[in-house]
């Protein structure tokens, strides 16, 4: 953070050390209005640091001099504003005149500025092929996102949205329940005795059959909770041999 | 020799799988655009008025108010402490200050043919990944192992099966079957899939998630004035995606029996992603008379080829399941993947797009500063979160590559919506001080109104401009609320949720000057 701070310090002082067009006078405000940056359009050997972007009553003699005698019919257009133009303050357009020796003409007629040509060479980042196989790092289920069921079994705190016909969205269960809880594999585990988890009113923990499409499981135990051991084969991991109390 | 091929061979097919989540998408989409102090000072609203850097980015028709050239710097902190309920309780994260850089760099103006074009490069941390959240609550509904045991119980795989290293079975799910909190148990002679932490008839729960990072967005701009009246203006942009994120999930018996089997479980993860992302910008502005400026801007996705990279480890406690003090089980990802600690995940996400109009009024329109009195603008702005798409990370785009994604790509389409978003600031010039206030309100993004999420932004701030530098400083005050479900589970189950506030602050400072 320290160094941040003091590489934009340095910056910010260099920098300001730099800004001399617009020490004196008004700096533009580009929200509101924004002139035409100041320059000069021939290199002015008696440049005195004060006035430098002045642009006092000597200085534009003197253009308008040189520019008549370099050729006294081409600059004819511009005699007005010289004369007169120069020094009302009526004229206000967004963004000066064509006629304003700081702006437009300056681009046509100053040898020392050129159209500029921006040459746009579209950017094309390429992207390596490194596309990889992998495991699923994440539990994801369209179905916890969208459901096509109805609800039928929600809490009473739940609020059930209409999102499509046909669809209803996930609810939601942000309190806990003040009724009595009973746990069907709590019971199972305590007990071993058999329960009917849809006979019981109030909450229960969802029931799901195991029926494995090929093959037969290695691990689980019964209702006691002793969980017996696994075989798991060759790529795959193994679970811990647990042995059972 | 060819079996080994062929086993390579089916390894490899069989391992196409995806983590990205809606989650994931919205986080990368759903930000407000972040700009200079002046910007941010009048709520960020950009896309009539011009005149400013942050329009390189918002509306890069903007640029062409310039006629002279910038360059400004534009650092920020970023502080505040967010605040959590989650079942009736509340609880308060760790409280964070970082570094924020706003948009920083050059505005060229008046060049080309009657000086009407002007260019802009600028860089812009757009999004900001530096928080803590955490929440914690007691929930006798529903447990973190519920949507683990069951996708093991939905697989139709044994749990040899689902063991294998190149199963399609979650990597959660798996360690939790590796550790038995996930397990089969017998009733009445029928075999069921248990999560052992359903056992209790209520949980204690609490997660905790550490960010940092951002998105990093550099843009090149031109605006152009077409006419006295017509401002037009497009910019590319390119960004630079970077986040790591630790996620700690702890789940705790709340019964006090120290003998049902299930004492607790844990679930650390770190995710890291990165990228870069590319996007168009363009726009319009028209001046029908002065003081007024009427703007369009469209945004087109923003491109992003992602990597993201994911560790994570899992632990449970069983109590007394095999014997006295031989419950505890712990796994890491190496075990579970056969050797590797990371797993790698490759994909390509849109942004939405965005449209925006917008209106100004400036007062006024002068050269001599001493008679510019301030404007007002307000900008309105529409997406789709819906719109949000993921694909892959390259090669051929077809039906058949992008089958993979079309999951994810459903469930954006059920959990967002289209939103609505709104900008609003204004300022008042004194000579070379001026005074600012803005606002800005994102509407939420989250189709159930269930979940409550918006982004809401007070902001004030002054400016300074004199002798060819400005310095304009800002103070944002976030009143931002979110949502966070710490796991989803299967209907017609209801899920859980904790609310999310963020009413931290930032402080901006731009320093700029006339070159």
């Amino acid at each position: 953070m320290k160094r941040q701070i003091l590489l934009l310090a340095i910056t910010a002082a260099a920098l300001s050390s730099c800004t001399t067009a617009y020490k004196t006078g008004q700096t533009p405000d580009d929200v509101y209005f924004s002139p035409t940056r100041p320059q000069d359009e021939y290199v002015r050997v008696e440049e005195k640091q004060d006035d430098r972007y002045q642009y006092d009553e000597k200085y534009y003699d003197d253009r308008y001099l040189r520019m008549k005698v370099h050729n006294p019919s081409q600059w004819s257009t511009l005699d007005d504003w010289y004369s007169y133009d120069r020094l009302g303050y009526s004229y206000n357009s967004y963004y000066g005149s064509y006629y304003n020796p700081y702006t437009s003409w300056n681009y046509y007629y100053n040898p020392y500025c050129h159209n500029n040509v921006i040459a746009y060479h579209p950017g094309y980042i390429g992207q390596t092929s490194v596309a990889q196989n992998v495991p699923k790092p994440r539990n994801f289920n369209l179905a916890s996102y969208t459901n096509i069921n109805n609800y039928n079994n929600a809490n009473n705190s739940v609020k059930m949205n209409s999102y499509k016909t046909g669809m209803v969205r996930p609810v939601y269960n942000n309190r806990n329940s003040n009724n009595s809880f009973s746990n069907t594999l709590k019971q199972i585990f305590n007990t071993g005795t058999n329960v009917n988890s849809s006979s019981n009113s109030s909450y229960s923990s969802p029931s799901r059959s195991y029926s494995p499409s090929s093959g037969s499981s290695s691990g689980g135990g019964g209702s006691s909770g002793s969980s017996g051991s696994s075989s798991g084969g060759g790529g795959g991991a193994t679970r811990p041999s647990r042995g059972g109390n | 020799m060819k079996g080994k091929i062929y086993t390579i061979i089916f390894l490899l097919s069989s391992y196409i799988s995806f983590s990205q989540s809606p989650e994931d998408a919205l986080r990368l989409s759903w930000f407000q655009l972040k700009g200079t102090a002046r910007n941010q000072a009048i709520g960020g609203a950009m896309v009539s008025l011009g005149g400013d850097a942050t329009a390189n980015h918002i509306n890069p028709a903007g640029l062409a108010f310039f006629k002279t050239s910038d360059f400004f710097l534009t650092p920020g902190l970023q502080f505040g402490k967010s605040k959590s309920m989650f079942r009736e309780t509340n609880s308060s994260g760790t409280g964070q200050t970082h570094f924020d850089l706003g948009t920083s760099g050059f505005v060229f103006g008046g060049f080309g043919q009657k000086a009407k074009n002007s260019f802009g490069i600028t860089v812009t941390q757009q999004a900001n990944f530096n928080y803590n959240t955490y929440y914690k609550g007691e929930n006798d509904y529903s447990s973190y192992g519920e949507p683990l045991a069951d996708e093991f119980a939905a697989s139709g795989l044994t749990i040899d099966q689902a063991l294998l290293y190149n199963s399609n079975i979650s990597i959660p799910t798996r360690m939790a079957l590796y550790t038995y909190l996930v397990d089969t148990v017998t009733v009445n002679g029928n075999k069921q899939v248990i999560a052992r932490s359903e056992i209790p008839s209520s949980r204690n729960q609490e997660n905790k998630v550490e960010s940092t990072g951002g998105i990093t967005e550099i843009n090149f701009g031109w605006g152009s004035e077409i006419s006295k009246k017509f401002m037009a203006g497009i910019s590319l942009g390119v960004s630079i995606i970077n986040q790591e994120k630790r996620t700690y999930f702890h789940e705790s018996d709340a019964t006090g029996d120290e003998d049902n089997d299930f004492s607790f479980l844990t679930y650390d993860e770190t995710f890291t992603l990165k990228g870069y992302g590319m996007n168009l910008r363009g726009g319009l502005i028209y001046r029908p008379k002065e003081y007024i400026r009427l703007g369009l801007a469209i945004h087109s996705p923003t491109w992003m080829a992602l990597k993201e990279t994911t560790s994570s480890g899992f632990a449970a406690d069983l109590e007394n399941l095999f014997g006295a003090g031989h419950g505890y089980d712990s796994v890491g990802m190496a075990t579970i993947t056969g050797g590797s600690e990371k797993v790698q995940n490759n994909y390509q996400l849109n942004s939405p797009t965005k449209i925006m109009i917008s209106g100004s009024y400036v007062f006024r329109e002068v050269e001599d500063i001493r008679k510019q009195k301030g404007f007002i603008t307000l900008d309105i702005e529409y997406t789709n979160y819906k719109w949000m798409n993921y694909g892959p990370y390259d090669g051929e785009v077809n039906s058949t590559t992008k089958t993979p994604y079309k999951p994810y790509n459903e469930a954006i389409d059920a959990v967002y919506k289209g939103t609505f978003n709104f900008r609003l600031g204004g300022e008042l010039k004194f000579n070379t001080i001026m005074a600012r206030a803005g606002f800005a309100y994102y509407t939420s993004p989250y189709e159930d109104k269930e979940l409550k999420g918006r982004k809401m932004f007070v902001s004030g701030g002054l400016g300074y401009r004199n002798r060819g530098m400005f310095i304009d400083l800002t103070y944002v005050q976030r009143l931002n609320k979110d949502v966070s479900l710490p796991y989803r589970v299967n209907p017609p189950r209801a899920n859980t949720f904790a609310d999310l506030k963020d009413n931290g602050g930032n402080v901006i400072l731009t320093v700029g000057f006339k070159i």
